[in-house]
């Protein structure tokens, strides 16, 4: 069976194995990969020549809501640079921020760093109405690049790729599940999905993956 | 069997790839390129069915999609058996397998035209006079008899193998149709870069050129231009071209969904290759591109097999090299069909004549047609068809000759028949495009959308060769017509068609024995549509209701208009007032497959698991859903049953220690100044003054004063809230938080994030709980005193970082610890080592829902149903006195939630001990009353209570709590019980042990 678990989901590692789609289906090739902290241990999972997908490690991951009103000050007192336009990111050192909305944005940082934010975000809340709230547990990410990559998320995400610039990001759906899509590159992307989605999200790129790989068979 | 109608140099046929297949068991041969329709014809099998009503045999009409009659059961193996396929779309591969359908026990031989014999008592509306009485009837005769003889072809019985896929795609252009207009639109397009898609229901580019290989564009013949034209798109590669793609419906803001058959004409599918693809593409501008399909005439006896539209015996010829018969009759009322009569006496095949319904036809075709030495009957019409499986002949008559002098009698095998052309209009329509109606080719043409979309060539009236690569050039262009440079030279072209449209062809036969068909799929006549109209119907919806025209697969492709000419005779009025039906998507039948997509098996459905449930399920846990999770219900034991791992697990918590994963709880963090304030406005409970480090249990109503929501809310801090939900109501609680905020509240300074899998929730409960824990925790006292009933503490857990609730859902002492879900499981296998000196014992989802019911806990969705209030629940205690106002407050004191006889929540003891009630049974108080009894209310929640020795169960009962100690009744499905209402807490009701 597959969907052993909610992120600990994986495909068997095999360059040799191409999977057919019923095999897909009836979770052949997956299997449970978990550690004793009940995290996932290898997470580079599909590799193909067109396409790979991967979970990446945990990291530090933040919501933080202001107005805008107080969106410098909040800015400066977090020491977090806050891209105005919704879509855009900004990076700085080993944090990166996207803007989701109005008045969302969602800050990655390394483990390590999200306590230290949250302490500032305390020292702030008289002066500063925000929110700040550790979801760093509550999504994981899934890095998933190759020349195949926009066919792929296609199968599952009504998005216009091209009006989606590298360094940007997306709050979307794919397969009616809601992500997060960020573009690193013209070919790398990562999808950021509640944890017990991420199952559903990983077999929906699989399938996915079976179809694009038809076209070079119905070519012929 | 010999290809004995195959035509020496014809047709785009790959001779040198013969296939086999069969049909009904009989093998033939064909081409790869056939389809299975033109590698019948090739045999000169014209009856491939039988129709719906009559059982009348029937024959290939069509070349294409709209093909009504030639409907098959394709087999490809189990479970890949395919009813109603077109044997006109169906292409040929090695060792396809066809059957008939609709015919018993054989397509020559078959019972059910019996009907034919008695046709005149099945006239329109049959049904609705017939079977309306009498009315015992209906159910042992009528139905069964209508199910039996209803339905074409035999479904599908197991599930089905074959995997679909689903894709978006967003371009500037869709073009649907590659036609020359379409072509030459992609054409254009393509050369200025624009992203274009251009698709083709057909298995290859050209549309109407495919099937008119003599005429040349730029010099080139057709089909060397179309070949350069496709060779130039591939070139591009801002072009994207799909064949076998039926673009199936135009949705909003130009999404237009199509349908791509990917291996439906192979033999070999490797497994793993999806049958079809659903593209659902969002285009900047949309150019439909889609041609017009020719009418068939409606004459007597139209229907017989041989009997067939003049343009599908062009394609026939011309594409498959096939004759549609030996010796052929053209029967038309327009032009095009003498060009088909010329190309078959080009290609030497005997026409018996061409019969012209108008009086006078353009002395150049006459010219053309004496030049072919083919008799020509102007001025004629068919009164009369023979042949029962294959037409034998047709009768003639001058229109103008009441008396039968002019009657002649031809003999042939084919007849080619043409009413003339309808712009198909269907994509156009679904953009709720409006049409007008063209007085000169009384015909309806596209008029306004709303969407960015233009429609060209045949579609839009536009006729010629010449003239649609012109009009396809410039919108492809993006210019107007008299703006574009570009220009085509053709010759050979089709431009001087005219014609004039029919109603049922004159016929001096007597009326009773004349079967002119307007729907061939539904047995529609003309005088079914006549009768209709007699009988008082006046809308063309109502007509098409009353016959079944155009409500058959082909959704009238060919039936529409002749149905409506005849309505709008017999009405009396113009075409345009009689109107026509709404078409709606898909424009062709459409697999179920292509739909679901990727959705089936066990990718159906997104089930949510939590981080503890790998562990759950290598300990052979049970497991239920819940909403969209999948949650333990118990974890059986070797020769335990559930009931005996329910009452292990439930004696384990009220004895000892039980840990349970309640991970699945709704979580929400309110964040912000104004959060005490947002959430004394959202609950029922009072907030302001909660202690930060204490949890509070929370009410949430609608706006009509009912139970929506509820669970356990604790303080961090002045500022943030740590809010838990129900596991099914989170989505609805957030909405519902958020749309306020949004709305009514937009000043508050909060803000709300989903947090519900930031934490892994695992509940230690049991007089034990805290033996377990208190050794991980640190820093906390948790001793009765100094950590009470709901406090809540951030503290660290085995090390992990976490927020402790003393909170209990079973009555006993209990905590609830939360920490990152990356963490839960290791957490989880901390406690089951640490609690393993206490017996620990992991409980599932049927023990807590037993434990709470000896509580008297309500589940909101379980014990109460969206018409519950506070007070029907016995939660008066949880609304805030002093409250100036929250959600629902003023529906509270609405007379109907305050009058007596509401149903209130009470327990019920059965007095048989072991009985357990049935949840959702009903409750009376007189169970001797003649049935319909008064129902007092249901039963809620009904379980074995081991901790009791008995069934306890919840129940909502009307005046509930007046009738304590009252004896009550449940009818149950082979015995009455009785029951004493009781208080809805059975286990401790003091709450020692909450507290100790």
């Amino acid at each position: 069976m597959m969907n052993k678990g909610a992120v600990p989901l994986e495909r068997v590692e095999d360059k040799n194995v191409r999977l057919s789609a019923n095999e897909a289906r009836q979770g052949k090739g997956f299997k449970l990969h978990t550690d004793s902290n009940g995290t996932h241990k290898t997470l580079a999972n599909i590799t193909g020549d067109r396409i790979k997908i991967s979970m990446r490690a945990p990291g530090g991951r933040l919501s933080l809501r202001v107005r805008e009103q107080n969106r410098l000050q909040t800015s400066e007192a977090l020491r977090v640079p806050l891209p105005l336009q919704i879509g855009k990111r900004k990076t700085d050192g080993k944090r990166s921020v996207l803007c989701l909305g109005p008045d969302e944005w969602v800050i990655r940082t390394p483990c390590e760093d999200v306590q230290a934010l949250l302490q500032k975000s305390e020292l702030l809340r008289d002066a500063t109405p925000h929110s700040l709230v550790d979801v760093s547990s509550r999504d994981v990410e899934i890095d998933i690049s190759g020349r195949d990559v926009e066919a792929v998320l296609s199968a599952g995400c009504p998005i216009d790729f091209r009006q989606f610039s590298v360094g940007e990001g997306k709050r979307t759906i794919f397969d009616s599940v809601q992500i997060i899509l960020d573009r690193h590159t013209d070919t790398d992307f990562s999808i950021e999905v509640w944890r017990s989605y991420s199952a559903y999200i990983w077999e929906g790129l699989a399938l996915a993956i079976d179809d694009v790989n038809a076209e070079s068979f119905l070519a012929e | 069997m010999t290809q004995s109608f195959r035509v020496d140099g014809r047709g785009r046929l790959d001779y040198g790839t013969p296939m086999r297949f069969t049909f009904d068991g009989k093998t033939y041969s064909g081409f790869k390129g056939d389809t299975l329709a033109s590698a019948l014809l090739a045999h000169g099998v014209h009856l491939v069915g039988r129709s719906f009503k009559y059982h009348r045999p029937r024959g290939i009409v069509t070349a294409g999609s709209e093909e009504p009659n030639a409907l098959v059961g394709i087999d490809r193996g189990a479970g890949r058996f395919e009813p109603n396929t077109r044997a006109t779309v169906q292409e040929l591969y090695q060792g396809l397998s066809a059957e008939s359908q609709n015919r018993w026990p054989s397509l020559q031989f078959d019972i059910g035209a019996i009907n034919d014999q008695f046709h005149s008592l099945f006239p329109a509306g049959f049904y609705y006079k017939t079977f309306m009485w009498p009315r015992q009837f209906w159910d042992r005769v009528y139905e069964p008899f209508i199910r039996f003889a209803a339905g074409l072809g035999r479904p599908p019985r197991d599930p089905d193998p074959d995997c679909y896929a689903s894709r978006y795609h967003h371009c500037d252009l869709l073009i649907v149709g590659g036609g020359p207009a379409g072509l030459a639109a992609a054409l254009e397009a393509g050369r200025q870069g624009l992203d274009v898609v251009i698709v083709d229901e057909q298995a290859a580019f050209g549309g109407s050129l495919l099937s008119n290989p003599t005429c040349t564009i730029n010099g080139a013949l057709s089909w060397e231009w179309i070949a350069n034209v496709v060779e130039e798109l591939r070139g591009l590669e801002n072009v994207k071209l799909l064949l076998r793609t039926s673009a199936i419906g135009y949705f909003h803001q130009n999404m237009v969904g199509l349908c791509q058959r990917l291996t439906d004409h192979l033999s070999d599918v490797p497994d793993g290759v999806p049958r079809e693809r659903l593209w659902r593409v969002r285009a900047r501008r949309v150019i439909l591109a889609q041609g017009a399909i020719e009418k068939p005439l409606v004459f007597n006896g139209n229907d017989r097999p041989g009997v067939m539209l003049a343009s599908a015996g062009q394609t026939y010829l011309h594409r498959y090299g096939v004759t549609v018969g030996k010796r052929i009759v053209i029967v038309t009322s327009h032009d095009t069909a003498w060009q088909a009569a010329f190309d078959y006496a080009n290609a030497g095949i005997e026409i018996a004549a061409i019969v012209d319904v108008r009086p006078e036809v353009d002395p150049k075709l006459r010219a053309k047609a004496d030049e072919c030495a083919i008799k020509t009957l102007v001025g004629h019409s068919i009164t009369q068809t023979t042949g029962r499986k294959r037409v034998r002949s047709v009768t003639v008559q001058a229109t103008t000759d009441p008396s039968r002098k002019s009657v002649r009698r031809l003999l042939c095998d084919a007849v080619l028949m043409s009413g003339g052309w309808t712009p198909t209009l269907y994509l156009f329509s679904h953009t709720k495009g409006s049409l007008t109606w063209d007085d000169n080719g009384e015909r309806f043409l596209p008029s306004e959308t709303p969407e960015i979309c233009d429609i060209i060539g045949a579609g839009n009236g536009c006729w010629g060769i010449a003239n649609a690569l012109r009009e396809g050039a410039c919108v492809g262009a993006g210019k107007a017509l008299t703006d574009i440079e570009v220009s085509y030279t053709v010759e050979h072209d089709d431009d001087a068609a005219s014609g004039i449209v029919q109603k049922e062809l004159p016929t001096t036969q007597p009326q009773e024995t004349v079967r002119a068909f307007v729907d061939f799929q539904n047995d529609v006549t003309s005088k079914d549509i006549r009768l209709a109209v007699q009988t008082g119907m006046k809308s063309i919806e109502h007509v098409k209701r009353y016959t079944t025209n155009g409500m058959a697969t082909d959704q009238g492709k060919l039936s529409n208009m002749n149905g409506l000419m005849i309505a709008a005779d017999a009405l009396g009025v113009t075409p345009p007032d009689v109107g026509l039906t709404t078409f709606r998507p898909p424009y062709t039948p459409t697999t179920f497959g292509v739909f679901a997509g990727r959705h089936s098996g066990e990718h159906f459905e997104v089930e949510r698991k939590t981080v503890i449930d790998p562990w759950a399920d290598e300990q052979g846990a049970v497991f239920e859903p819940v909403s969209l999770w999948r949650r333990a219900r118990y974890f059986p034991q070797a020769g335990e049953d559930m009931r005996a791992a329910v009452a292990r697990e439930c004696g384990a918590v009220r004895s000892g220690v039980g840990i349970f994963d309640a991970s699945t709880l709704g979580k929400i963090e309110v964040v912000g100044p104004d959060a005490a304030e947002f959430l004394n406005r959202m609950y029922t409970n009072p907030w302001l003054k909660l202690a930060p480090g204490r949890c509070r249990y929370g009410l949430l109503l609608g706006e009509d004063g009912y139970i929506r929501d509820d669970g356990v809310v604790a303080r961090l801090s002045q500022d943030r809230f740590h809010v838990t939900t129900t596991t099914g109501g989170a989505p609805n609680v957030l909405a519902t938080m958020e749309d306020y905020l949004q709305t009514e509240w937009p000043d508050l300074d909060v803000w709300l994030t989903s947090t519900t899998e930031q934490w892994a929730v695992i509940a230690l409960q049991g007089p034990l709980a805290r033996k377990v824990l208190e050794p991980l925790v640190d820093g906390i006292d948790l001793s009765n005193d100094a950590f009470p009933h709901m406090s809540m503490a951030q503290c660290s857990v085995a090390g992990y970082p976490a927020r402790l609730f003393r909170v209990s859902f079973t009555g006993e002492l209990g905590f609830e610890v939360n920490v990152p879900a990356q963490f839960g499981r290791a957490l989880w296998e901390r406690f089951i080592e640490a609690g393993e000196p206490h017996s620990i014992c992991p409980y599932g989802t049927e023990a807590m829902h037993v434990l709470r019911t000896e509580k008297g806990y309500i589940i909101v969705g379980q014990d109460t149903d969206g018409t519950v209030t506070p007070d029907d629940a016995g939660l008066n205690w949880a609304i805030g006195k002093k409250k100036k106002d929250f959600i629902g407050k003023r529906s509270l004191s609405r007379p109907d939630l305050v009058a007596d006889g509401r149903k209130q929540f009470v327990g019920l003891l059965t007095h048989d001990p072991s009985v357990v009630l049935e949840e959702g049974a009903q409750v009376v108080q007189d169970p001797n009353q003649s049935v319909p009894m008064d129902m007092l209310g249901h039963i809620t929640s009904s379980y074995w209570s081991e901790a009791l020795g008995r069934s306890i169960a919840l129940a909502l009962i009307a005046d509930g709590r007046a009738r304590m100690d009252q004896s009550l009744y449940i009818p149950m499905d082979n015995q009455t019980h009785a029951v004493t209402v009781v208080s809805p807490v059975f286990y401790d009701p003091s709450g020692e042990r909450l507290n100790s």
